[in-house]
Order: structure tokens, then sequence, then C-alpha cells
């Protein structure tokens, strides 16, 4: 996870309501939170692995005053990334060197890329440098995004547009997909930090899941962001390709990549789901009007290796993939028939062979107050009468189905990452030191948001302890 | 039973619930005049 509150303006939301009315920046920047706040904010310490996703049942709303001490039994996968040493990475990231940061701001980042064990294998260049002064011309001639750390209303760098004409390129476009490859690219360190049987020559293939879409104006996106990311991070043995589904991508890329694996077509691939900045900020008037913290000022990546067997991995089970095919209809139960229980018919499991059912966990915090409900609560709900229509469960096992096998909403609302792909690691640990033997993981895609299609779409897979 | 035939209709589909083109397909077979149907989605 990065924590990015001086980035939170460029969301979506955000950047056209400070453009209607500018004083929302200062509003937005009130309620902003401090790294420490957010580094404790216990379902961030759930996302990586420092507290088990239970806990949040532990501890009665709001989380956003209660700071999280830190858990001595479990392990972390991941880590909370502060934005200076992020925005420093953008930089080091891009290489048309678009991107320029003030001198000062670099003299006093650069020690920080040192000290962190995932940043530091990513800043091995230089970044493009300009002066006070020069950054002053910058931003004066206006042909490009400044840059800020936090809420510091001094900036600390500038975005170029890309080219003057073509707004695939524009320097908001650029900075979305910067920040969606340095945040694969860390994901994918954190990989490398803590697996030593993973070395960066060996993985051969990166498969993108994100939500930008590379390219230019003759081929908005084009890709190939997994490429990109694959180049940065150091995998120079790697080629890469991009999968799209809307929020539901990780499960097809996850799919994919092990089909490849499994066929022999490559021995090691890594699923890398980079962050979304358009998503920052997307209901911060309501978490304003409620008088709260703007809790979208995360952005977060998840990457995955599928390597072949190694007599203890979890297995990715090929033949429990559940897909959604044109007939199946759109609605939500017709969606969880074809996605769901299909697959346990295919495979004739009963439901309670399986441990966890892992689905949207969008943080119920952040939904909440903009009215939007508590995502997970409310498709493991759909889920369960669904299950009881197929016979499946009975209607006075839904409350301890949805406890039990269910999972707490604690992702932060970046749409793929949400949608199952955060609760990866967790499915990990428990599948190998826990005591999980399945963990059956399903995804929707809501397509018709692009509108060339009325339907929606969605992916599922089963994870099992290896036999 | 509300009776549809002749009204204009405004369709807003949710994601987890039921999609505006469901609910539009079942309208317009009691001889509405769909004027705007939207599903959304609030993640």
């Amino acid at each position: 996870m990065i924590h990015t509150p001086g980035l939170t303006r460029y969301g979506s939301k955000p950047d056209r309501e400070i453009a209607a009315n500018p004083a929302r920046l200062q509003e937005l920047n009130g309620k902003l939170r401090s790294y420490a706040e957010a580094r404790d904010y216990l379902p961030n310490q759930v996302f990586v692995g420092q507290q088990s996703p239970e806990r949040l049942a532990e501890i009665a709303r709001p989380w956003f005053g209660h700071r999280a001490a830190l858990s001595e039994e479990r392990k972390s996968f991941g880590s909370v990334i502060d934005e200076k040493p992020f925005l420093a990475l953008v930089a080091l990231a891009d290489p048309f060197k678009h991107v320029a940061l003030l001198d000062r701001f670099w003299e006093e980042t650069a020690p920080m890329l040192q000290q962190s064990p995932v940043c530091k294998p990513l800043a091995a260049s230089s970044p493009n440098i300009v002066d006070a002064n020069g950054l002053k011309a910058k931003i004066a001639a206006g042909d490009g995004l400044p840059l800020f750390a936090g809420v510091d209303p001094q900036a600390v760098g500038w975005i170029a547009n890309g080219h003057k004409e073509d707004g695939s390129l524009s320097a908001i476009v650029l900075l979305e997909n910067l920040c969606g490859k340095v945040s694969a690219a860390l994901a994918l360190e954190e990989l490398f930090v803590r697996n030593d049987g993973l070395k960066k020559p060996d993985v051969g293939l990166v498969l993108g899941c994100s939500e930008e879409a590379v390219g230019d104006r003759y081929q908005r996106g084009g890709g190939n962001m997994a490429k990109a990311i694959a180049e940065f991070s150091g995998c120079a043995m790697a080629s890469g390709f991009d999968i799209k589904d809307f929020c539901a991508a990780p499960i097809p890329a996850l799919v994919t990549a092990a089909a490849l694996v499994h066929s022999g077509v490559v021995e090691n691939a890594v699923v890398a789901g980079g962050s979304s900045l358009p998503k920052l900020g997307m209901k911060f008037l309501y978490h304003l009007e409620k008088n709260m913290p703007v809790l979208e000022d995360m952005q977060a990546a998840v990457a995955v290796w599928i390597g072949q067997d190694d007599g203890k991995s979890p297995i990715v089970n090929l033949a429990s993939v559940g897909r959604h095919p044109v007939c199946a209809g759109a609605s939500l139960d017709q969606q969880l028939k074809s996605l769901v229980i299909d697959p346990l018919d295919r495979l004739e499991l009963a439901v309670p062979l399986v441990d966890k059912f892992v689905t949207e966990l969008h943080n119920p915090e952040i939904t909440l107050p903009a009215n939007g409900g508590d995502v997970a609560e409310r498709n493991y709900r759909m889920l369960a009468a669904v299950l009881v229509k197929a016979g499946k469960l009975a209607r006075t096992e839904i409350t301890i189905f949805m406890k039990e096998q269910g999972l707490p909403g604690y992702a932060p609302t970046q749409g793929h990452i949400a949608s199952a792909l955060a609760y990866v690691p967790h499915a990990y640990q428990g599948l190998t030191q826990g005591r999980f033997r399945r963990c059956f993981f399903f995804a929707r895609a809501s397509l018709f948001l692009g509108q060339m299609t009325q339907l929606s779409d969605g992916m599922s897979v089963m994870l099992e302890r290896h036999p | 039973m509300m009776e549809f035939r002749g009204k204009k209709v405004v369709i807003l589909g949710e994601r987890d619930g039921v999609p505006a083109h469901t609910i539009e397909q079942a309208i317009e077979n009691l001889g509405a005049e769909v004027v705007y149907a939207t599903t959304q989605c609030f993640v």
C-alpha cells in the first residue's frame, strides 16, 4: 500500500470537484491523514498482513479513531509506503522524463529510497531534476500538473503533458499510468524480498490486471503495462501482457497464469495488479459531509507468483474455474449461479468443504457513509440466498455461513484490488500454515460502464492446500 | 398493480441488485416507454 494524500487531489472525483469549486481543495486537504494514521489504520494493517481479517470483527467502528497495535502473531506480506519515496519512484519510472523533481525534494528523498528494502532495488537511476525557479516557471507555463507531497502547498515536482494534442498522453493520464506501474513494481519487490525461491531472472511472464489504459490517441488502451512493470522491476527475462475485465481482471489473470505454467509455456508467471489513481477520493464529498477523514488516500497493489508444483505451495485448481457466459443473464443471482454454483456442482463439492468464499472486500467504513452499503456483507448475503435456493445451504445456516465462510471488507476502494485479489496473501498463509483446505475466489466486472454491452462479466477459481 | 401502458419510465439499476437492462426488458413488455436507463456501480 502507498499513502498518497498529495495525489488524492488528482483522483477523478476530487479533480472534477476542485475544477468546479477550487475551495474544495482546502476542504479535502483539511481531512487527509498523516502517514502514521494511515499506516496504523486497522483495515490497512489487515491488508498488509499485520492483522487478520477476523480482527475487524473485534473492533467496533469507527476504525479511523483506533490505532492498531502491531500484532506479534502474524507475519506481514506487505508494507505501507510513504508518499515521498513513491513520488521519487514515479520520477524514476518515467523513461520519457516528463516528471521532474525539485532538487531539494530529491536530496531529502533519495536516502529514504535506499533505506527501504522494496524501494532500493527500483532506485538505481537518477530522476529529472529542476530547481525552485525552474519549477515555478513550469507551473506558470501550465503545460502539465504540479506534484505535491501531502498537504504542503509547495509543489515538489512536475509532470508534463506527453503530447500537446493527444489526450491519451496528457499529464493526468501519464500520472495515472506511472502510479500503476510503480505500485505494481513495489508489489513485485515484496515478492522478491519475502520469497527466496523466486529470483528476477526466473520470471518468464508478467500479467497485468490493473485498471489503467496505456496507449496513444490512435490506440487508447493499447498496453502493455505488464512489460513496463517487468522492465522497471528488473525482470529481464520476462515478457508480459495485460488482461482487461474491469474489476474482475485479477481472476482471469490468475487463471491464465496458472494455465500457462501448467501447460509448460513458462515456468514462472507473476500476476501484477497496480493501483488506481482515479479512484482516490472517489467518495470524499461524503466523508467531508460526515466530518470524517478522507479514507480514500491509499493506493494499493498486489502481486502473485505462480510457479511449478513445489510440493508445498497451494494449488490453483483449473478444473474449478467458473465463467459467466453471455447467455447466463446479468442479475446478481444469475452471475452467482455461473460463478459459484456451477463450479461447486462440477467438483461435486459441498459448501462446508470450502473454508472461505472470497469476493469483493471493500472497506465498509469507506462505502457506508456514501450510501454504498457494506459491499462485502451484501455480496455474502446474496451468495447465501443463492446457495439456499440451490439447496446447498439451509436457510437457518445463513448467518453462520456469512460469519464463518465469508470475510469482512477491509480493502481500499481500488476496484480490482478489493475484488478478491487482496485476500490472496491471506489465503496463501491459511493454506500453507493455517487450517484452510480451500478458498474460492470470485469477482465480477461491470462491463456496462464502458457502454459496449449491457452485460456484466466475472470469473472464479479455487485455491487449494497442497495435498 | 400499477398500469405501465403509455407511461414514460426512468430506470435506475444497481450492479449488486437488478441491472437496468433487466428492468427495461420487463417494463417494455408492459407497454411503457423507457426514456432513460442506467446501471450504477458504487465501487
